[in-house]
């Protein structure tokens, strides 16, 4: 398989099952038969990397290295390195920036966030967006400080968003409970949920005392 | 009685009922909306609200069927007498056809960029395909024109690209991108008040990014390393000749895209100083613009085939009506020189002196006052220029007098502060009154404190004079700086030019055309004492209009 | 709230990691006297490679085509164009428009406190089809404020538009006290005797329960861990201390650019108290055929 179909959503996957670290090898940059799979790759995997450290993961437990097909002893030798860094570290959830069972909570989320059609659409624009002469749909440029920071944008969207639509599914919640319990700023959590609740994920249930309460709609984010 | 057709402008509560009642009445009636929708609840305006009366709301299903709204709108052109008008509607595109598809829910779901909902204010983020307000839907993509720090630059400078390019580490492509527009990096990135900066997103967030010094950094990183810029003009040009009076920001920066368009080599431009540069060179202290620094500027901009002549003065050496008759357009763009009057008794004595004139003699390494003490009256960056340039000729006191405080000075804070830090002494709510003369020759100035009034509607409050507090300030040197005209005088009144309030030349503010045909301004002389940077825009929109003008003539 | 002044500006509430502006180093002071050295040096490469990163690369659509994808065919085109319509027309309607201006508080407010809102937002929020399905909601926390302050920052020049923005507010004031079991709500205004004495506030007698205060706000702060507003305030001459969960700004009607534009090219006069007379009436101009349509 070429390394330019490893979705992200995968990677995270291993890592929600228990992986201690994930290692994508591919071709050296251009040898790839497909002209830009490696290439791809590599895109998919530095936004996959920034998601996952964003969740709480060491980002050196997901690495990607160059490799040809006839390089049997490198190939080794490029496995035995990385078994002795993920050693290093340790079983998943220590060396990381929060522990279990909290981390694999954070990394199901992630999971949830890769999988959905925001970031991996956008990340599979990124070639076509700086590069000149294409562009997006009309014709813009971007440099690829911008579209770095629209895909860190989004990963800090998706993983607030995505936490508190699975709060919300556990049980309704007030906003400021949510803010706690999840580590959002209360006053971003708010919009996040008025957002959620614009677009029919999230409806209101009710004001507690001063608190109105909202719950899931049950609607698949 | 024929039907009769009515524009409401403005889709407001009381916009939709009067739409309502012309339609009732039998009319053809158009709605124009500035925003996407219409309607929606709105509290009472016109009565304090009795119990059970809350929220209204228009009858939109009416106004759908019998009113033709035009959401998005503008109204670009009225005109008209005696009940016949002719009006042009501007309907900005809402990138969707709601007939094709009336539930974007979906669409919206994905949309992976939230933003400020202006319907309601704020609250609450909509996403970039998204409804206007529910009651109306209105669906629209939010495509920006351009960035806000791009829009509020007079030249519109891509300053998103430039700066991602500066972060990518491509400088020389960043300069590219500025060089598209602004041939002068190097002065600009020292000098501009950066109107940018003021307008960037990222103050909500901590403070502004640093816009202009970084377009310092990819020209000085183009000069430090001596590396030679790419100079590419259309190698085919056009047979006209253009003459361009004043070789300043504006000037060079006209010829510089009118090298562009296809007329090198046919462009002269005419410098009545000794050296080229206008403002940048004798407005703008060397500590701000080092001259040298400044020359390379003005020479990438001659190596695009552009000729200066320096030393020569339209109207004294060569008259502006041979100028029109040898050359097919001609540009004016000669700044505002002249300085302002400051209305008080004895201000022509020995020892008054116009900022600007001090700033151009220091310039030119003329021959300036430098001793004993001296008084700067007027608060804006040019005061700035004349106090801190005063200090460094040799005077041992520089004393500032403004009428108005701190905060309504028109300098820019940080020539204020760095004016203060250099050992400036401000003096606040203080007016000058007359010049102190003693044997033909200025001692002082009389002075008049003020103190801050009532607030106006704004909110700011005016200086009013205290009576009775009248006192001298000793001085050997007095200088005026609040504020530059223009001197028009090159040009015969014969000619018929209109001219405004600062004896700038009136143009068409779209194209930089004078009355006069063939004849363009731009920069201070048609805009009054300005930033360098809009100089330079009005330079660039002017060599878009002279191309314009000659191949129409064609 | 933050409180932008325009509508229709490009913000998009951006998240970054908060980092300093970078300063332009500078000779000393003692280093510049007497001479012409410039002043200001540049920026070191890392420094201006640190301070483009900090820009946020503003953009609304992203031109990705992700919604493209998901609604019907061609529903979304990116390429439709502009319209121009040229009308004929015997009648111009004007009407006063929606934009108000925002006067800030004086002392330490940098339009940054959370809990300060405007009287539009409140508008926007006790809609029932709105976005907090007509709750008032403390944009800090998404709490329901108890304790409430209506404020006039500005004082106002024209009777007309004195009444029209007061009663917007008392308007307000009202539903919120409705809405909230046991709210508390103050408004401070320094036209509110003016206001009681004139035609439009002889309805005040009916309304109760509302704290009205001639007063002029001196400063607002925040102040605990809730974010909540303390407002000093002048009022019968003495200064006056008041904490509100929630504040909410007065601000000042006027009329946009695009009706200022379409007056004055079809040549009539008018300011915002041109649109207060009787509710819903139509009122001539100086030109024939050009009416203005009053506020309702």
């Amino acid at each position: 398989m070429c390394t330019g179909r490893v979705d992200p959503a995968l990677v995270a996957d291993a890592f929600v099952n228990g992986a201690d670290g994930v290692l994508v090898i591919g071709c050296y940059f251009g040898d790839c038969h497909y002209i830009t799979g490696n290439f791809m790759a590599k895109h998919k995997l530095d936004m996959a990397t920034e998601m996952l450290a964003y969740a709480g993961l060491n980002p050196t437990r997901l690495q990607f290295r160059n490799l040809s097909s006839a390089e049997g002893a490198r190939f080794a030798q490029h496995n035995t390195e990385f078994v002795e860094q993920i050693k290093e570290i340790g079983p998943l959830g220590t060396g990381d920036k929060i522990g279990m069972p909290k981390l694999k909570e954070q990394l199901g989320i992630a999971y949830k966030a890769l999988a959905g059609p925001k970031l991996r659409w956008v990340v599979g624009k990124k070639p076509v967006f700086t590069e000149a002469g294409k562009g997006n749909k009309y014709g813009e440029i971007f440099t690829e400080h911008e579209i770095n920071r629209t895909l860190s944008g989004i990963v800090i969207d998706e993983m607030a968003t995505h936490s508190i639509l699975a709060a919300l599914e556990k049980k309704p919640a007030a906003v400021k409970d949510l803010a706690k319990d999840l580590e959002i700023p209360a006053p971003e959590a708010l919009k996040y949920v008025l957002a959620l609740k614009r677009r029919g994920f999230v409806e209101m249930d009710g004001v507690e005392g001063t608190s109105p309460i909202y719950k899931s709609t049950g609607i698949e984010g | 009685m024929a039907e009769n057709k009515v524009l409401v402008i403005g889709g407001g509560a009381a916009g939709i009922k009067a739409a309502l009642s012309e339609a009732a009445a039998g009319n053809k009636v158009y709605l124009a909306e500035h925003f996407p929708g219409i309607g929606g609840e709105r509290i009472p305006q016109d009565r304090i609200i009795a119990d059970g009366d809350a929220l209204t709301a228009p009858d939109l299903e009416a106004i759908k069927d019998k009113v033709e709204v035009l959401t998005n709108a503008d109204v670009r052109a009225l005109v008209g007498e005696n009940g016949q008008y002719k009006a042009k509607v501007h309907c900005r595109t809402p990138r969707v056809h709601s007939e094709k598809d009336d539930n974007l829910v979906n669409a919206i779901r994905v949309c992976p960029i939230h933003m400020y909902d202006d319907y309601n204010e704020g609250l609450e983020w909509r996403t970039a395909v998204d409804f206007f307000n529910s009651a109306w839907g209105g669906y629209n993509v939010y495509k920006e024109d351009m960035p806000v720090c791009q829009r509020t630059c007079p030249i519109n400078l891509d300053i998103r690209t430039y700066v991602g390019q500066i972060a990518d580490g491509k400088y020389a492509e960043s300069l590219a991108t500025i060089r598209k527009k602004l041939p002068f990096p190097l002065s600009i990135g020292r000098v501009c008040p950066h109107p940018c900066e003021s307008e960037c997103n990222r103050q909500y967030l901590d403070e502004p990014i640093s816009i202009c010094f970084l377009k310092r950094y990819v020209a000085d990183v183009e000069m430090n390393a001596n590396a030679e810029p790419k100079i590419q003009v259309p190698e085919e040009t056009y047979p006209e000749k253009i003459a361009i009076i004043g070789g300043g920001p504006s000037g060079l920066t006209c010829a510089y895209h009118l090298a562009l368009l296809g007329y090198a080599n046919n462009i002269t431009v005419f410098e009545a100083l000794p050296e080229p540069g206008g403002m940048f060179r004798v407005g703008i202290p060397e500590y701000r613009l080092p001259k040298a620094i400044l020359a390379k500027d003005i020479e990438f901009v001659t190596k695009h085939g552009v000729e200066i002549k320096c030393g020569v003065r339209i109207g004294k050496d060569i008259t502006f009506d041979d100028i029109r008759k040898d050359y097919d357009a001609v540009l004016i763009a000669i700044g505002a020189h002249m300085g302002m009057s400051m209305r008080v008794k004895n201000e022509d004595a020995e020892g008054c002196f116009e900022g600007v004139k001090f700033l151009r003699d220091a310039g030119l390494g003329n021959e300036v006052p430098n001793k004993g003490t001296a008084i700067v009256v007027g608060g804006g960056n040019v005061a700035m220029d004349v106090a801190r340039t005063s200090l460094r000729v040799g005077f041992d006191e520089v004393n500032l007098l403004y009428r108005r405080t701190r905060k309504e000075m028109p300098a820019s804070p940080w020539e204020v502060d760095a004016a203060e830090h250099e050992g400036i002494k401000f003096h606040f709510l203080v007016a000058p009154q007359e010049v102190v003369v003693k044997d033909g020759k200025a001692v002082g100035m009389k002075c008049l404190k003020m103190e801050l009034g009532e607030p106006d509607a704004s909110g700011r409050r005016k200086p009013v004079p205290i009576e009775g507090s009248e006192y001298v300030m000793d001085a050997d040197t007095v200088f005026a700086a609040i504020g530059q005209v223009t001197d028009n005088s090159l040009v015969d009144e014969k000619l018929g030019f209109k001219f405004g309030r600062k004896f700038n030349f009136e143009v068409n503010p779209k194209t930089f055309e004078t009355n006069v045909e063939g004849v363009f301004a731009s920069g201070d002389a048609a805009t009054g004492a300005n930033i360098a940077v809009r100089a330079c825009a009005g330079g660039k929109t002017a060599a878009e209009s002279i191309h314009k003008y000659l191949r129409g003539k064609k | 709230m933050y409180i932008y002044e325009k509508k229709g500006r490009y913000i998009i509430d951006f998240q970054d990691v908060p980092s300093k502006r970078a300063e332009m180093p500078e000779i000393s002071v003692e280093a510049r006297q007497g001479n012409f050295t410039e002043v200001e040096t540049g920026f070191p490469e890392d420094v201006a490679v640190a301070e483009a990163k900090r820009c946020l690369s503003c953009r609304r659509c992203l031109g990705c085509a992700l919604c493209w994808a998901e609604c019907k065919p061609e529903a979304i085109d990116f390429e439709m164009p502009d319209e121009d319509f040229d009308l004929t027309i015997d009648k111009v309607v004007l009407t006063s428009g929606m934009q108000r201006k925002i006067a800030p508080i004086a002392g330490n407010y940098s339009n940054k406190h959370m809990n300060v809102v405007t009287d539009l937002q409140v508008e926007r929020m006790l809609a029932d089809t709105g976005p907090s399905n007509g709750l008032i909601l403390r944009p800090q926390d998404g709490e329901v404020p108890k304790k409430i302050g209506f404020v006039q920052t500005f004082g106002s020049v024209d009777d007309k538009v004195r009444d029209a923005t007061l009663i917007f507010g008392i308007n307000e004031a009202i539903l919120a006290q409705k809405k909230i079991d046991g709210a508390e709500i103050s408004f401070i205004s320094p036209d509110m005797d003016a206001f009681k004495a004139s035609a439009a506030g002889s309805d005040m007698n009916k309304v109760s329960g509302v704290n009205f205060v001639n007063g002029t706000v001196v400063e607002a702060a925040e102040t605990g861990e809730n974010k909540d507003i303390e407002v000093k305030y002048e009022a019968n001459g003495s200064e006056k201390t008041e904490t509100f969960d929630l504040v909410v700004l007065l601000t000042q009607p006027q009329l946009p650019p695009s009706i200022e534009d379409a007056a004055k090219m079809v040549g009539v006069e008018v300011n915002y108290a041109s649109f207060l007379g009787k509710a819903g009436d139509i009122v001539e101009t100086d030109k024939a055929g050009v009416v203005l349509a009053q506020n309702v």
